[in-house]
Parts: C-alpha cells; structure tokens; sequence
C-alpha cells in the first residue's frame, strides 16, 4: 500500500510534468523522427561509380617473375552530381582488404588520379562529368594484395576497392564526401601459363581441393550427372533448381555448369565482369510482384505523372555476362569422404536498385507505407519499387528528373536519368 | 576503581539496573576514569516463552567485557536467573554498542557489571513496574490509569516504552511532583496503580521515537484508559555509519541500513545508489546497477545474501532488488580490505542481511504501484496435532513475502494509446519480474536456533502484441522474440538455505549453513553494457544447479583474543546442450546427434581470523584464507572441442593472506590499515572457451589501505584513506587483442593457431585517494561529502598502448549529500555530484563513406586519439511533508532529478542519418525528472 500510493503518485506526477521533461536531449535520439532526405538529390553527392572491367582476373603473369606485364586497367566513371553548381574536386584511389565490409584507405604507391572539375550548370543534376582510368603494373597490385594480406599468388579473393572522394567549398566550410565500390579481384588460377604447382598452391592457399586427384570421391560422380540447370545469373530470390532437392543455390548451378564444360573437377564460381543495365521502368502495383516484360518507361524516357497521385515503378535491369571465366571461387569440393555431399556454399545475387529526385516538387514514396512517412526504399536495399509523385499543386508541365541506380554485389553499376512531367 | 552509574547508561530494557564497576587495565595503578562507557545502542532482551508463562523473572548480572573501541569483546553471567534467562541476556548484550571508555583521557578497555532485570509483563502481573509508584494519599480520590502505547499511525505496539506521570504542583511548591514511571510490556500496554486526583504531565520516550508529553487533569473515579502514539524518529536518525563488526577493525565497511537511506535525493529509495555516493565507487553508466569498486569490474565485487552468493542484487541489473525490501535488514558495503570470509572477489562486497523475525505479532502488508504488486506476512505458529498441542515442539515463526511485476498493464496501455493516436505499434516487448522469499525460524532450545530461508528471483520478457517469428531454429520451429530476449536478457535463480546457529558456551557461536538451488543467467546476464565493457564473453544460458555450505565457529578465548574458523564449499554443474549441427567454441556438432557438455565448478576454502587486542587502543586481525577451485568440462559423443576428453579448464590453489589493524590514538584519532591478498575464479565461460590447453588463472588483487578516522569537531568528522591495488592475471580474450598494421598498411599474419580464447596475462593498477567528511546526524541536518582522487589503468593487450585507462577510470569523483530537517515535520534534501567523464574516443570530426554496393553509409571519423566525455554533474533534489495521524500516517515527497537538466552523455556517436555529419548523443542520463509521491502506513 506505501509503495503502491507513492508510486502512483509517481506517475502522476510524471504525467503531469511531462512537458519538463521533454526538454531532455536523449528523446531526440530515441525518437529520432526526422525524415531521411538520402533519395534527395540537394548538394554534393556521389550516386554511382561504373567500372569497367567489374571484377579484375589476374594473369599469371603478375604472380610469375618474368618482364613486366601491360598494365592491368580499370576504367573509373564516377557519377557525382551538385545541383547547386561550382568547382569540385574529385580524388579517385584503389586499396584492397581481404575481408569483404572491412574499409581500407588507398595507399600511397597505389594509382590515383584527382582533378578538378566544374558541375555542369546546364544541368538540373549538376552532373560533374568526371572519367579516368587507373593502370595496375606489377609492383602496384602486389601492394595492394600486401595490403589486403592476401599472398599474390593465392587464388584467395581480394576486395578491391574504388574510392572517389570529392570536396568543395561551400558557404564557407570544406564539404567533403566519400563514396567505395568494391569489386571482386582474384588470380586466375586456370591461366594456361600458371605452373601446375603454382595454382595447386594457390588454390591450396584458399582453402581449395583439385579434384582431379581424389578421383575416389564423391565430387565428379555427384556434381558431374546431376547437371542442374538454373539460374540465370540474376538472382532476384531463391529459386528452385532442377533438379529440385539438389540445391536452391544458384551459385552452384553456374559452378556445376562450368566444371562440366571444363572437364575438371574443380567447383569454381566464375568471376563475371556483370554489367547491370536499366533498360527502363516498368509500371506495377506496389503490392503485386515485379512483372516481366518490356519497360513502360524506356531508358531516358519522360514519366508523366498527375499531381497527387503516386505510380509505382522498378527499374528493369539486365545482366550482361561478359567473358565468365574459370578464375574465381566460392565453394568446393568437399574433402573427401566418398559418398557424401558436396557442400554448398549459398548464396545470392541480386540487383538493388535507388531512386533519387531533386528537392523541388517531387517526391517519393514506398509501398504501404502510412501517408507521410519518409521515403526509406534506398536505405533498405533498394528490392522494392517506390512511388513516383508530383506534390499536390504542381503546376501543369513541371519537368524534373529522376535518377534510378543499379548495383549488383558484386559491383556492377548502372544509373539511368528520366524525366518527370507533371500533367494536367 | 569504581564508578558509580549514571542516568544515560540506563539502557532502554526492561527495568534494567546497572552498576558499573570499571576496572582491568585501569585496576592497576591511580590511573582515573575519565568517561565511562555509553550505551550507545541496545536491543531489548527476548523474554524466553517459557518464562513468560511461567511467570518467572529475575536480575541477571552480566560481566561485559569492552574494548579500546567500545565493542563488547566478551560476556559472561556473574549472577544467574535460570539458564533461559541468563542466554537472553547474553545475546542482547553482545549486540550492544557502546561509547568507549575514557582512562586519563583515552580510550580503554573496561570491564563492567551489568544488570538485566527480567519482569513478568504488566498485563500479566497488574503490579506496580516501579518502585517509585506510590499509594494514593488518602486524602483524595484516586483514578486509574492504564492504556496502550503504539507507533503513530499504526497498531504496531512499542514496547518498552517508559511512561511517566508527575502530577502538576503550584509553583511555589516546586511546579512538579516527584515522577511515577512504568515500562511498557510486549503489548504496548501500561497500568499504573491508583494515583490521587489531579492535573498531571503525561511523558512517554522510548529510544527510536519522538518523546510524548501531554498535560490533562485526571478526574477521581474515571477509569483512564490513553492510546498514545509515538512519532518514529524517522527524519533524525539517519545513520551511513563506518559502523564496524563487533571486534573487526572497520578499515572500510560502510553499513546502511534500508529505511536509513530511504529518502536521499537522487537515490529513488534504491540503497545501491546510496552506496555510489560513497567514496571508491565509480559512477555507473546509465541506469546504475553496475558496481566498480577502487577499479575493479563488477564481476570483482561479490554480493552475498544472508552470507549465500547470489547472482544479482537487482532485477535487470538496477531496478528493484531481488529481495523484497519487508526482509532487507541492512546493505553492508565493503570496498575493498575485507575478512577472509569473502572469497570470489577482489574489489568489494555487498552483503545484504534479512530481517530476523519476530514472535510478538502477525504481521501482513501487502503494496501495489506502478510496477509490481507483492504481500509480507509474517508470523509464529504453534505446531499441534488436532487439539493436541505439540509442547515439546518449538514455536514456529514465518515469514513469507513475494511479489510480481505487472508491467504488462502499462504495457498494453501504451499499444492502446498508440492504437488510439493513429501510430500503432505491432508489438512491445515488456520486462516481468518475480521474487519470494520464505523463511522459517525456531528456537530448539535456548542455545541453538535453525532457520530455513528459501528465496528467489526472475527476471523475463513478454512481447505484447502481435510480434512476427523471428526465424526457425534447426528444428524448424519458429523463433520468438520473447524466447530470444530471455535467452539474452533472462535471469533466474531459487536458493533453499538452512541454517542452525549452536551457542553451546558463551563466547562460543557455531553456525552452519549449508544451501542449494539453481540459476539460470542470460546470455547478456550481467547487463548489455557490461560485457562490452569487460570483454567478458558470453555465459551459457543454461540451468546451473547449486550448491554449498558455510561453516563457522566463533570463539572468544580471552577478552583480548577472539577467533573464527570457517570451511566454504560452494559448487556448481550444468550442461551445454547443442543443436544437432551447431556448434561449440567453433567445432561443429553433428547432425541429428543430440550432444553437449557438461560443466562443474566447485570451490572449497578454509579460513581463519584472530582478532587480537595486545595492548591499549590496538587491534589486530590476521587472517588467511586458502581456496581451491576447479572448473572440469566433460564432452559427449566425444566432440572434439578439447581432443574429445574431460578437461580440467581451472585447477587452481589461491591462498589469500590478509591482516587489518588499527590503532586508537585517542578518542577522536584512529589509524588503520590493511592488506592482503584476494582472488576469484575465472569466468566460467572464458575458462570453457579457451583451448589453449593452458588453465587460466584466478585473477588476483593485492591491496594495500591506509588512512585515519578523525572526529575535526563534534558535528564532523574525517575518514581518509590512500590504497594502492596491483591487480595481476587478469583473464584477457585473444580475440579483442591488438593487431598492429603491417607496414604499408597491410593487415598483420593470422594469429598462429591455438592462440585463440583467454590466456591470463592482464594486469591492472589502482591508486586512490578516499575523503569522506560527513556531519552526523542531528535533530536538524546530517550530510556527507565524498570525494575519491584514483587512477586506474588495465594491461589486456587491447590497444596499442600498453597500458591504458580503466573503462571507468575518473579521476575526481565528488558527492555531497545533505538533508535538513525543517519545521511543520518538513525535511529538505541534496545531492550534487560531480565525476571526471570517463574515457572513451570522441570522434572530433565526421565525414561519410558511402558503400556504393549496399547503398549504406558509415561516419568516417577523422580522429581516433583517446579522450574523455565530459565532466558528469547533476544535482537532485527533494522535499518530504510528514504527517502523523491518530492511526495512519503518511509522506508526501518530492524529489527532483537532474534539476538543471544537462544531459551528461554516456557515449557520444555520429548521427544516424546518411550525412553523419552531426555528433549526436547516444542515451544521456536520466532527463529533469520530478518524482511526485506518497506513502502511507496504515
């Protein structure tokens, strides 16, 4: 009963001084309900980065002593944009982690290229149009697998990162940003002129069994006549192979495939240079799935849009499989026991996708979500579609853009812009 | 030497005559008795039952023997009144305290002759209590009176009370007639015999209360039957005591009592952040709970109950005890210096002492607030058979309490009004709460009592609403979220302790008790911040079963030489079970084989203390404890975690030597000091997880304490202290080493294999200064100032640095702590505190990466250089409006946290949102909170 009577004295008290204590700076990060503005394009950012190759294969020459090789390179095109115009100085840069998600600043002896270039004041986007490309000898890459603590000669992925960093001066502060694409970089331990012994080592070193010689085992016999055939190298979701108790593991559908074909043994996944392309947008409903089939809205094409009303869209991207090669690796064979199955390293490849808009009149929505709740579609991924909408009011003819990115994981990137029109 | 008694020796018991006679030390020569000794506390005598219905009484005389400290050091019977009598009399006296002595103005050790008188109750025997009752005159018609004397506000009697009529004269007659005083029985009650008619003053005091005094004219031939109800001298007397075991010197034992500390601003009644008020403790992150004691991490300071370890004191490691407060007797607090009774730490102790019960009375009392509901009952029964009456059975006496959370009902609240605003809330996960407590108590016979307490605590969560599945486990079935809380969060433990207490002679105490019970500790059990902070990994969330004994003997040899000798046994067992192609420490488990380990901790110590007196004002108390633990991990289906075989993880002999000393230099001076060693078992799991085939070892302390107790003037006093702590083979994990960078920035080689798990190779380093200044309590204020200067510095091979600050290392830590007691029974309250922020790294510049791949951002922080949040400083405030009624009387507080509303950040991060580009300021401390409450006691 004292308790009982202080306490609910307590509360009331509580209640009733609530306003007091709302003063306190710690409801501000408990209930941080301030709308995201990441899909809005307002100043000075770094949307995309296409790079050319997408992953990097390299040569035996590069592992084996011998003269120089040509120089490995790597086309860098950074999407940067300011809508607000001026000078902007752009940094790119390579370092290289052995772990994927570990961030690695760009070395000294690693190339680089940094130049200052204007946004163009024409465009809405304030486009800062920006291309180089980064040449990789010899003494430079095994910097970079130093520096990822990978041996050079270890069929062992390397994360190779692309850093742009841009800067510029703006109401009197240095507004900085920092963007990294990480691609896929790995010796290509089929290479004809690697020695025997060296890509058994290097395939050693990652954790690899050359099947060809556990003839016994159950590798060849179990991966070779089941053959399943799946996947497209778009993974969108699970699908089911065929055969359907085999795997829902695409990855070892192209694994499968390609060992076949290759007569060996050996489970690799192939490294693909993927080069995503938004083909357009297509029209759906924000709760039915994402259909199949020509774009609505091609590449670069005008949406029309009524004001107030919002129409949903996914961007229709394609996968181009350029030169897969027998360089790269997730799973194995398993180490030998006779008989038993193979293990499946799983996993996924998917397409995300962001949108962006300027900070004018149109907005973005994502589906289901309660009217007035910020957009947050970039922020999860990007795999669902998002709304398209002129503001309530807008006036008839308002033309802005709309930018649409890609990324697959394994840093293939495209970015397309359309134009929204608001319509009577 | 003889000293003839004085008034304020008279000690608060039943008609209680004492002659002092003082000699020993002082016998020798001229040497005078400055000051004789003062009772400065006394606990009433139990009036044995079976005297009680026998109506028989007597005077026991008592040789008690005192120290240069006061401390009763041994009691012997120089005059008996029967063996029930004599041991009633014994044990109250050796919980009395008293003022010491004064030989040629220092303190000394006496002897004295004490006198308890044992009477039959009045209501019993309706005879005069005092001889100084007289006979009506003859002249005037007399009256009677009688009546009942009860704590204000309440029907609980107080007995012992002295009552006190004196008839009111005319001044030129003196203005007061010579006074007539009985005592109150067990009752409450008081009968005087026929007193003549008249206008008389009506005095009631009794220690504890406010005195009573009431003037009325008392007509002849009315039967006055009064109902006089003391006002608890609550607001007064206060006491955060260094108060010291009897005949242990007190070289950092802070006791406070629960209803003491009940209303210190920014406490929230929570004895526990009474004890962060006081010097050597670190202030603790967030909601409190956390104790880090002189640099030491919780994990180093053990709490006891009732002399059993428990695995927490709180639910959810800082809310409300886990022992309903109706059993909490007293928090003693022990920052470092401790006996050898206390094994399994190296920085502090927190014991917590549970009421003992009582026989007078039935007792109920039930509560409900905002957060739980709970019921005490407490009461003594007879054991019969049908009519029969057992009488060769002792009297029972109980006590039950429990209590539940009802968090459920603001919980499901909140969803409505969410449901009601239009911002629904799918689910809310809500934290429940349960604790009990069931003690037993017998008298076997005069020298020997049994007990048996049975308690207990849980803490879970419940996800209201309509919460989604969280997953599937190996067997397909859904994961839930409450399941996953509790498996992280959850906690429970149930312990069943005896305990039989043996007085075969006086002086000599034996007592034993042994316990078992199960605990079940999350995965997260010693709080989310904590493991972060320790790097403790994580324990298994699996049932432990329990069990132990404590056994002890007392021995007083000689009033100079008293000792204790102990056996400790506590153990410990449990299983890890594991899902069928799970695994354990990274090995896989097979599938479809059900397969575990099993895990038995058990420790065995021995120990003993001599508490010498060797001269004057001198006490000394060596003592040594040795200790053997070992922690052995059986596998099954030989799963190849340690090679397929039992292991022992921890095999290990710690032998603590410790000594304490202190020295009276006068009556306002006293020098102590201690050291010694002290150790506690690695954690379990970080033993279980290291495979490097190498046990770990217990990490160890060895502390030095020095410092004075200096009465500055009579309303303030000094306790300082200086300590050094070399703490050695503290367990580090492997994992959270420090990898320097390989030239060029590549990453270091991999750590050679076997290396992985703990090792013991952490050391640590504490140096610290301790002020308390505390003004003791008085009729108008009491207060303290603490103030702790310390450096602490830990060795885990984290950093790069080789020795960095303790995760709670701050430098100045300064509370002060007063209440002033205002007229119209108001009372006003403070407590400022001001601490060094602790160390962390503060980010002094933010960029952005943008992770093109994921579209995800992450701060980018420009400086990593070890710093410290800011200076922590908050004062609290609170006001108490007393109100004493004929029957029920009540409180109306309010307390004021954080008055000026700083923030005082915890952690500072970078913001949230995909720029980053602002600090932002992870949870802050508690807000400006005005705690508007009340209680009433019925």
């Amino acid at each position: 009963m004292k308790r009982g009577l202080r306490l609910l004295g307590v509360l009331a008290a509580l209640l009733a001084l609530a306003p007091v204590a709302s003063c306190w700076p710690g409801w501000d990060f408990i209930f941080d309900q301030t709308p995201s503005r990441e899909h809005r394009l307002e100043d000075l950012r770094v949307l995309a980065v296409l790079a050319e190759p997408a992953a990097l294969a390299i040569p035996a020459a590069f592992v084996l002593d011998g003269p120089e090789p040509p120089p490995l390179e790597l086309e860098i095109t950074p999407f940067i944009f300011d809508p607000r115009g001026g000078d902007v100085d752009v940094a790119l840069g390579l370092c290289a982690s052995g772990l994927e998600g570990i961030p690695c600043a760009a070395g000294d002896d690693a190339p680089s290229f940094s130049k200052t270039v204007r946004a163009d004041a024409e465009d809405p986007l304030g486009r800062v149009d920006v291309r180089a490309t980064l040449r990789l000898d010899r003494a430079q890459l095994r910097a970079l697998y130093r520096q990822a603590g990978v041996a050079i000669d270890s069929a062992r992925n390397v994360n190779l990162s692309v850093v742009v960093n841009v800067a510029r001066d703006f109401g009197g502060k240095r507004e900085r940003e920092s963007a990294v694409l990480t691609l896929d970089m790995r010796l290509d331990a089929l290479d004809p002129a690697l020695p025997a012994a060296v890509r058994e080592r290097a395939l050693a070193s990652a954790g690899l069994v050359d099947c060809a010689e556990l003839e016994s085992d159950g590798c060849a016999p179990s991966l070779g006549p089941a053959e399943p055939t799946c996947g497209d190298g778009l993974v969108e979701g699970f699908e089911e192979c065929d055969p359907p108790d085999g795997t829902t593991c695409d990855e070892s559908c192209f694994a499968l495939d390609i060992c076949h074909a290759a007569r060996r043994p050996v489970c690799f996944q192939p490294l693909k240079n993927s080069r995503p392309l938004i083909e357009g947008l297509i029209a759906l409903s924000p709760q039915g799935p994402i259909p199949e089939g020509a774009p609505t809205v091609a590449r670069g094409g005008v949406i029309r849009l009524r004001s107030g009303t919002t129409t949903f869209f996914a961007p229709t991207p394609n996968v181009s499989q350029a030169e897969p090669r027998l360089e790269g690796l997730t799973f194995f064979c398993p180490e030998g026991t006779p008989g038993e199955e193979p293990f499946m390293a799983c996993g996924f490849e998917r397409v995300s996708w962001r949108a962006y808009v300027l900070d004018r009149r149109a907005e973005l929505f994502d589906p289901d979500a309660p009217p007035g709740q910020p957009f947050v579609g970039n922020t999860s991924g990007g795999l669902f579609p998002f709304g398209v909408a002129f503001l309530e009011g807008t006036a008839p003819g308002t033309r802005e853009p709309l930018v649409v990115v890609v990324a697959d994981q394994r840093g293939g990137m495209d970015l397309a812009v359309f134009t929204l029109e608001a319509e009577e | 030497v003889r000293e003839p008694a004085t008034p304020s020796l008279l000690p608060s018991v039943a008609g209680a005559v004492l002659v002092a006679v003082v000699f020993g030390a002082a016998a020798q020569a001229a040497p005078e008795v400055t000051r004789p000794p003062e009772v400065l506390s006394s606990v009433p005598p139990v009036y044995p039952e079976a005297a009680r219905r026998e109506r028989r009484g007597g005077a026991v005389s008592l040789l008690v023997t005192l120290d240069a400290d006061g401390a009763v050091m041994r009691v012997e019977v120089v005059e008996s009144a029967g063996a029930d009598l004599d041991w009633a009399a014994l044990g109250a006296l050796t919980q009395y305290a008293f003022r010491p002595a004064e030989i040629d103005g220092r303190p000394a050790a006496v002897a004295i002759t004490y006198r308890l008188l044992f009477e039959v109750p009045a209501h019993e025997a309706p005879a005069p209590r005092d001889a100084r009752a007289t006979a009506p005159d003859e002249g005037r018609p007399a009256f009677s009176l009688s009546g009942r004397v009860r704590r204000a506000g309440t029907v609980q009697p107080v007995r012992f009370a002295e009552v006190i009529v004196s008839e009111l004269l005319p001044e030129e007659a003196g203005g007061l007639g010579a006074p007539v005083a009985i005592l109150t029985d067990d009752e409450g009650r008081f009968a005087f015999p026929p007193l003549p008619e008249g206008p008389y003053r009506l005095e009631v005091g009794v220690e504890g209360y406010e005195p009573f005094r009431d003037e009325q004219y008392l007509a002849a031939g009315e039967r006055h039957d009064l109902d006089v109800a003391l006002a608890p001298r609550q607001a007064n007397d206060f006491e955060t005591v260094v108060r010291r075991q009897r005949g242990e010197p007190p070289v950092s034992r802070v006791s406070l009592s629960r209803e003491e500390v009940r209303a210190i601003p920014g406490t929230y009644g929570d004895a526990l952040r009474v004890i962060e008020s006081l010097p050597g403790v670190a202030r603790a992150p967030l909601f409190g709970g956390a104790l880090m004691v002189r640099g030491g991490y919780p994990a180093d300071t053990a709490i006891h109950f009732e002399g059993v370890p428990i695995p927490v004191l709180y639910h959810f490691g800082g809310f409300t005890s886990v022992v309903n407060g109706a059993f909490i007797e007293e928090i003693s607090f022990m920052p470092g210096g401790f006996p050898v009774r206390y094994g399994n730490a190296t920085a502090g102790i927190v014991d917590v002492r549970a009421h003992a019960l009582e026989n007078d009375t039935f007792k109920a009392h039930f509560d409900v607030d905002g957060f739980d509901f709970g019921f005490f009952f407490g009461g003594h029964v007879k054991p019969s058979f049908g009519d029969l009456a057992l009488d060769a059975l002792p009297e029972l006496k109980i006590g039950f309490a429990a209590r539940r959370s009802h968090t459920e009902i603001p919980g499901n609240l909140f969803l409505a009004a969410a449901q009601a605003f239009g911002q629904p809330i799918p689910f809310l996960p809500v934290p429940l709460y349960y604790d009990y407590q069931l003690k037993l108590e017998a008298d076997l016979t005069p020298r020997s009592t049994v007990s048996l307490f049975v308690f207990g605590a849980e803490d879970s969560w419940a996800v209201l609403g309509d919460a989604p599945a969280i997953g599937t486990n190996f067997d397909g079935e859904d994961l839930r979220l409450d399941g996953i809380l509790n498996t992280f969060l959850g906690n429970r433990f149930h312990r069943f302790l005896g305990s039989w207490e043996l007085r075969p002679l006086p002086g000599v105490t034996h007592t034993l008790r042994p316990y078992v019970g199960m605990t079940r500790r999350g995965l997260l059990s010693d709080g989310v911040v904590v493991p972060l902070l320790t790097g403790a990994t994580l324990d298994s969330p699996t049932d432990e079963l329990n069990w132990g004994l404590r056994d002890e003997l007392a021995v007083r040899l000689t009033p100079w030489l008293r000792g204790l000798f102990g056996f400790e046994h506590h153990g410990a067992a449990y299983r890890i079970d594991l899902l069928p192609g799970g695994d354990l420490f990274g090995i896989e488990a097979p599938e479809g084989v059900a397969t575990g380990a099993n895990a038995s901790l058990s420790t065995a110590a021995l120990y003993t203390e001599l508490q010498l007196g060797p001269m004057a004002g001198l006490s000394v108390v060596p003592g040594f404890r040795a200790e053997l633990s070992s922690l052995a991990l059986t596998e099954e289906n030989a799963l190849p975690v340690y090679g397929g075989s039992a292991r022992s993880a921890v095999d290990s002999w710690t032998f603590d030597p410790r000594v304490a000393l202190r020295y009276v230099v006068h009556g306002d001076l006293a020098l102590k000091a201690a050291g010694g060693l002290f150790h506690r078992r690695p954690r379990a799991a970080s033993a279980a997880a290291d495979q490097d085939g190498e046990a770990l070892r217990p990490p160890g302390a060895l502390q030095l304490i020095g410092g004075f107790e200096a009465r500055l003037t009579e309303l303030l006093t000094l306790d300082a202290q200086v300590y050094g702590v070399r703490r050695f083979d503290l367990t580090r994990d492997r994992s959270r080493r420090y990898q320097p960078r390989a030239p060029q920035g590549g990453l270091p080689p991999a750590a050679p294999a076997g290396t992985a798990g703990f090792d013991s190779f952490g050391t640590g380093n504490t140096i610290g200064l301790e002020l308390l200044l505390r003004s003791p309590p008085t009729r108008r204020f009491f207060g303290w100032v603490s103030y702790t200067l310390s450096r602490t510095e830990v060795s885990l091979g984290e950093t790069r640095e080789r020795r960095v600050a303790f995760a709670f290392d701050q430098t100045h830590n300064l509370v002060a702590v007063g209440r002033v007691n205002l007229p119209w029974e108001v009372t006003f309250g403070g407590r400022f505190a001001l601490v060094t922020g602790n160390p962390g790294i503060i980010p002094d510049a933010i960029a952005t990466r943008h992770d093109l791949n994921g579209n995800w951002y992450e701060p980018v922080l420009s400086s990593l250089q070890p710093s410290r949040l800011q200076p922590f400083h908050r004062l609290d405030l609170r006001i108490d409006k007393r109100f004493i009624r004929e029957w029920w009387s009540g409180v109306v507080f309010l307390e004021v946290i954080n008055v000026y509303n700083w923030p005082n950040p915890e952690v500072v991060f970078p913001g949230g949102d995909y720029r980053a580009r602002e600090l932002r300021t992870l949870l802050p401390g508690p807000p400006l909170l005005p705690l508007l409450g009340a209680e009433l006691d019925l």
